[in-house]
């Protein structure tokens, strides 16, 4: 564990400090991307749609295939990330959660049919693929210093490029009529209806951006570490915890909640041990659940 | 003088007809057997308890609901197996009586919505026409609707319907919660619409004399069934509806 | 440990036929998901682990280790499991529900892992830990045959446990429990500590067959108990069928049977069957998810009965009484003849309750006599069903009192309301669409001995007694309302108006004298809504008190002896329906102005 030890000198630990709360953004980021990306999903369809993680692992495989074994340029694995991520989560929605909807199956229906996807998906990668990890070599990661303070380019882009995403997000949904008919449709389905906003149309978009997203985020985790069949698992896991902590309402709920979350993982990790801060996210969570169901942001006006 | 308005109406082609209409909700009867007609211009109300089926109907006329049997005609074509977003751009709307706007949208985005279906070019043209109207909304457009009083909701729920330039406008009890004198004001400004565009209007209410006010013919609906129809003034002329409802 | 390659096969298809058949009772009878099964697996082989093991991991670092045999390993995990089973269902089964709880297990899988994979001092971490060989009760098992009995003979017991729960009128109320909770309270049956208890025992025999194995293969660590466990079991139980026990056996078997017969039709090595395994059963769960909801065998499937469980019911159909006529010509109405007045059950005193800045009723008194109909009317947002929440402590009033019998019932609540003799029958009905008719009615009767866990295993005879009794009241009930001839079929099968009837019959099966009816008659066709009619007639003659809540003014003039009318939160007048009809102002009020 990367605990401060030893005399403590003023100057030792701020830096530490600072280098906690630089890791504590860049960690942030990446779970509001997440949490983002499964919230515009849920909370629209309200489809508990754990298949994101297979569609996450996609886009990992995604950007190997194309800048791999392809050998083209990385820019194109981010466009293939993006678009297969996309098309995974459309053709998940379109092939199944649509139908099944329409047969009127319970939400444990389709939750359990989303397991499903996701375990034979995440096993088909693994036929495929072979059980090794794959590595996705060749952007240009150099460690910037500041001081004693330390990020790389690959976080910083990492970071710069989730923020961008979130904050296209927020502005897709306040400023546009598209983004409006998305809102329409999350708050108020048979109003959306009944002024001839295209339901099913609005739940394929909403399948395709947040696929997307998390598409971007699993780009990023494959050229910095590496690819495998069940990488999607872990973050989209918190990527859910942190929409719930955040707060279902809305988008800045849930990026807020992911920004939570990451600075309570890698904080936890100088007070703490690290297993330590998982039990406290879990403990959080737990409160949260129990006293406060909207979230930490509750929307003012209800739905 | 009865005879004369069932003439009149007759010789008219109906913009909106309604033939045998069953609807449920899985094992629940909620409408058997309904035949309504809407003539062009005409405003027409559908009165009758709580539960008896009012909202079904408006919902199967818009195609938004889908366990039903039975011919809905406009314009003479059968639609009733059309989808809701194409009977919304053809010139049907819809005002429910639940939760009439979008809450966390502002009044302006309201509006907006409401032509989602069409996109006129004209869109600013007739939102400067509904502020006009309503000053009230222009004061309030970039608020977000789910701040405004419950009379303001109405109004914005109308008028997002009257964007879309339609010509059926099906009413879900529009003065459901309103002040008397509020419920008059929205009545008179939905019977002006009716007359400048020529839009035929079909009203659900439980405010019985309100809706007669401004309608020519009445549908009364008891436990899913029309039991019984006839002009607005022989209506109004009754003590009371007790043995209608 | 020496043995034959088919023994290590079934011992492993027999942990999966008991994880699968623990999970059914809470997810296919108690309608709760869970994520959990593999950290409660995971949970009860560890702690058996700990509490057996020698106390050394591979990597020699020292451990907790009490060395204690077997069968306290087992027992530990028993008990550590169960309440951790309990501590997970604490939030769960009091406002948890849906999406929250499939997070909240998740998020306890997750835990799970964590800590298993870092707590190296206690775990031992990644390398996981070595157990001792097995021996039970001083007999040492040596080859994979002698442990495959264990495995198997473990499996039997632990299917017998939850076929004797399913089976059992606590099953029932499980049932009931998923079907809706809200109609379980009215019927004055509690719903958290069985819902609880189940995710304490679900917890439990996961963590028991965690024990097992870990014993039978000498070693656990954290990927044996993979989220993919937890998929397969559910999958197990949706497949096989939620609600079925023998369903789950059967689809255990034959999944956990796919990877040894990939394997040995030569096709695939090894390594690809388990993926290859993995690929089939999520596909299978995915279609049938889709054409076949209900699993391969639904719940009261039995191959005896099967010729006429599907069979349809012939309803009374709408469209068939199309022909009737519901306006009457007012002569005919009854003419109700002045009742004796007699002594006062309910009393309404002042209710008042204020939601926001909304007030949705002020003030409001009124009292019920017995063998009385009284009706609540008034236009809609009057406050008749707030007003009917505050009797049954579905909502509590800001000031007002509710006196039963002259006893104060506030604060209860709807399940106390209910079993004091109060009870609500409501407007959608919120019949328990999944059970068979005469199940339904059997959930309302009170005092059921085999609806305490604890008497299902300990006395069976006197459950068995009791049960007797129960069907038997059931079954007088559903004659009571003519509703007799389709006591086996399942509700949802079943027209709306024998719904109704079915919900009456479970009304009086409670044994409530006062009767809160919402919407009696609203959604069926004249001839039932006659039948209704009648009935509620017969009930008042016999004494019970009832009051109604009721659109439809022709059936109030029907029924009622006396109408409270109420606007805006207010009563506004009181009398015979010939006062109230007869009155101006509140013709003004009902149809507007």
């Amino acid at each position: 564990m990367p605990l401060p030890t030893g005399p403590f000198i003023l100057g030792e630990t701020m830096t530490q400090l600072i280098q906690l709360i630089t890791f504590g953004i860049v960690q942030g980021l990446t779970y509001a991307l997440l949490a983002s990306s499964f919230w515009i999903i849920y909370s629209t369809t309200r489809t508990f749609h754990l298949a994101h993680s297979l569609t996450y692992a996609i886009a990992g495989y995604a950007v190997y295939v194309v800048s791999v074994q392809l050998a083209m340029p990385l820019w194109i694995g981010l466009l293939a990330s993006l678009l297969c991520s996309a098309l995974a989560g459309c053709a998940i929605e379109f092939l199944l959660y649509d139908k099944l909807r329409k047969r009127g199956s319970t939400v444990l229906g389709i939750f359990l049919s989303s397991l499903g996807v996701a375990a034979a998906g995440t096993a088909l990668l693994q036929l495929i693929f072979g059980p090794m990890v794959k590595q996705v070599p060749g952007f240009p990661n150099a460690t910037l210093s500041m001081g004693e303070v330390t990020v790389t380019t690959l976080q910083l882009t990492g970071s710069a490029a989730a923020l961008v995403t979130i904050a296209a997000l927020y502005v897709l949904l306040t400023f546009t009529s598209i983004g409006n008919a998305v809102t329409a449709v999350r708050t108020n389905p048979r109003l959306s209806m009944a002024v001839g906003i295209r339901v099913e149309s609005v739940s394929l978009l909403v399948f395709a951006i947040g696929s997307a997203m998390a598409g971007l985020a699993a780009y990023f985790e494959t050229i910095s570490f590496v690819a495998y069949p069940t990488m999607g698992l872990q973050p989209v896991m918190f990527g859910v915890i942190a929409v719930f902590l955040g707060g279902i309402g809305s988008v800045k709920g849930a990026a807020l909640g992911g920004f939570v979350l990451g600075f309570l993982l890698v904080f936890s990790g100088l007070f703490l041990s690290q297993n330590l801060g998982v039990i406290l996210v879990f403990a959080v969570l737990l409160v949260i659940v129990v006293f406060r169901p909207d979230g930490l942001v509750r929307s003012p006006i209800g739905r | 003088m009865l005879s004369a308005i069932e003439n009149n109406v007759a010789n008219q082609p109906a913009l909106l007809e309604v033939q045998g209409l069953s609807a449920r909700y899985g094992k629940r009867a909620v409408l058997s057997d309904i035949d309504i007609r809407l003539a062009p211009g005409e405003i027409v109300a559908v009165l009758g308890h709580n539960g008896a089926g009012k909202t079904t109907l408006l919902h199967s006329i818009m195609g938004m609901h889908d366990e039903r049997s039975g011919g809905i005609f406009y314009h003479g074509k059968d639609i009733s197996r059309r989808p809701y977003y194409k009977n919304a751009s053809d010139g049907i709307s819809l005002t429910p009586a639940d939760a009439p706007v979008f809450r966390p949208l502002s009044v302006e985005a309201n509006l907006r919505l409401g032509t989602y279906s069409t996109s006129p070019k004209d869109i600013d043209d007739r939102l400067e026409a509904i502020y006009a109207t309503f000053p009230h909304l222009k004061d309030r457009r970039l608020q977000l609707a789910g701040t405004l009083s419950g009379g303001e909701q109405r109004m914005l729920a109308v008028s997002m319907a009257v964007m879309n330039k339609p010509r059926v406008m099906l009413l879900d009890e529009p003065s459901i919660g309103l002040a008397p004198a509020t419920a008059d004001m929205l009545m008179s400004e939905i019977s002006l619409v009716s007359k400048s565009l020529g839009t035929s209007v079909l009203i659900v209410d439980q405010n019985v004399r309100g809706a007669l006010r401004v309608s020519s013919r009445v549908y009364f609906l008891r436990m899913g069934r029309i039991i019984l129809e006839e002009p607005a003034e022989v209506s109004a002329q009754r003590e009371h509806y007790w043995d209608l409802f | 440990m020496a043995g034959s390659y088919i023994a290590d096969l079934a011992s492993q298809v027999a942990f999966l036929v008991a994880l699968s058949v623990s999970l059914n009772i809470l997810l296919g009878f108690a309608g709760q998901m869970s994520m959990a099964t593999a950290a409660f697996y995971g949970l009860g082989a560890y702690t058996c682990a700990v509490l057996t093991s020698q106390g050394a991991s591979l990597t020699g670092e020292s451990l907790f280790a009490p060395q204690l045999p077997f069968l306290g390993g087992f027992l530990g995990a028993v008990v550590v499991t169960f309440f951790a089973g309990l501590a997970v269902a604490a939030p769960a089964a009091r406002r948890v529900k849906g999406d929250y709880l499939i997070l909240l297990t998740l998020a306890f899988h997750f835990l799970f892992i964590t800590v298993t994979s870092t707590w190296v001092d206690l775990t031992g971490g990644p390398n996981g830990i070595m157990l001792p060989p097995l021996s039970l009760l001083g007999f040492e098992i040596k080859t994979t045959d002698q442990a495959f009995w264990l495995a198997f003979a473990w499996a039997v017991i632990a299917t017998i446990i939850c076929w004797k729960i399913g089976g059992s009128p606590f099953g029932r109320l499980l049932r009931g429990i998923r079907e809706d909770e809200i109609a379980l309270h009215a019927l004055g049956k509690p719903t958290v500590w069985p819902k609880s208890l189940t995710f304490g025992i679900t917890a439990a025999i996961a963590g028991a067959t965690g024990a097992v194995s870990a014993a039978y293969m000498q070693f656990v660590a954290p990927t044996t108990y993979s989220l993919d466990l937890a998929i397969l079991v559910a999958a197990c139980v949706a497949l096989g069928g939620a609600g079925n026990i023998l369903g789950s056996v059967l689809a255990a078997i034959a999944i956990g049977s796919l990877r040894p017969i990939l394997e040995n039709t030569g096709l695939l090595s090894s390594d690809t069957a388990v993926p290859w395994q993995t690929v089939i059963y999520g596909a299978i769960l995915v279609l049938g998810m889709v054409f076949r909801p209900a699993g391969l065998l639904p719940e009261g499937f039995s191959f005896r009965r099967r010729g006429n469980y599907y069979k349809s019911v012939p309803g009374d159909n709408v469209i068939a009484m199309a022909g009737h006529s519901y306006i009457e010509p007012s002569g005919a109405r009854r003419v109700k003849t002045p009742k004796p007045v007699s002594e006062v059950v309910v009393e309404v005193r002042d209710l008042t309750k204020s939601f926001g800045g909304l007030q949705a009723t002020r003030d409001v008194s009124f009292k019920l006599r017995k063998g009385e109909i009284v009706a609540l009317i008034g236009p809609n947002g009057a406050g008749k069903s707030t007003i009917f929440n505050q009797m049954t402590g579905a909502i509590r009033p800001d000031r007002g009192d509710v006196l039963l019998r002259g006893q104060s019932v506030l604060g209860a609540d709807p399940v106390k309301v209910a079993k004091l003799g109060m009870a609500r029958y409501f407007q959608h009905v919120r019949i328990l669409e999944g059970m068979t008719a005469i199940d339904n009615v059997a959930l309302g009767v009170p005092g059921q001995t085999g609806e305490a866990l604890s008497r299902v295993f300990l006395t069976p005879s006197a459950v068995a007694k009791r049960e007797r009794e129960v069907q038997a009241e059931a079954r007088k009930h559903l004659k009571d309302v003519g509703a007799d001839g389709y006591a086996d079929q399942i509700a949802r099968d079943l027209a709306f108006g024998q719904q109704k009837l079915i919900a009456f019959a479970r009304l009086l099966a409670t044994g409530a004298d006062v009767l809160l009816l919402d919407e009696p008659t609203s959604g069926v066709d004249p001839r039932s809504a006659q039948q209704i009619i009648e009935l509620v007639r017969e009930l008042a003659a016999s004494g019970k008190t009832i009051c109604i809540v009721e659109h439809s003014l022709h059936v109030v003039s029907e029924l009622a002896d006396r109408i409270v009318f109420m606007d805006a939160g207010a009563v506004v007048g009181e009398g015979t329906v010939e006062e109230i009809t007869g009155r101006a102002d509140l013709v003004e009020l009902y149809f507007g102005t």
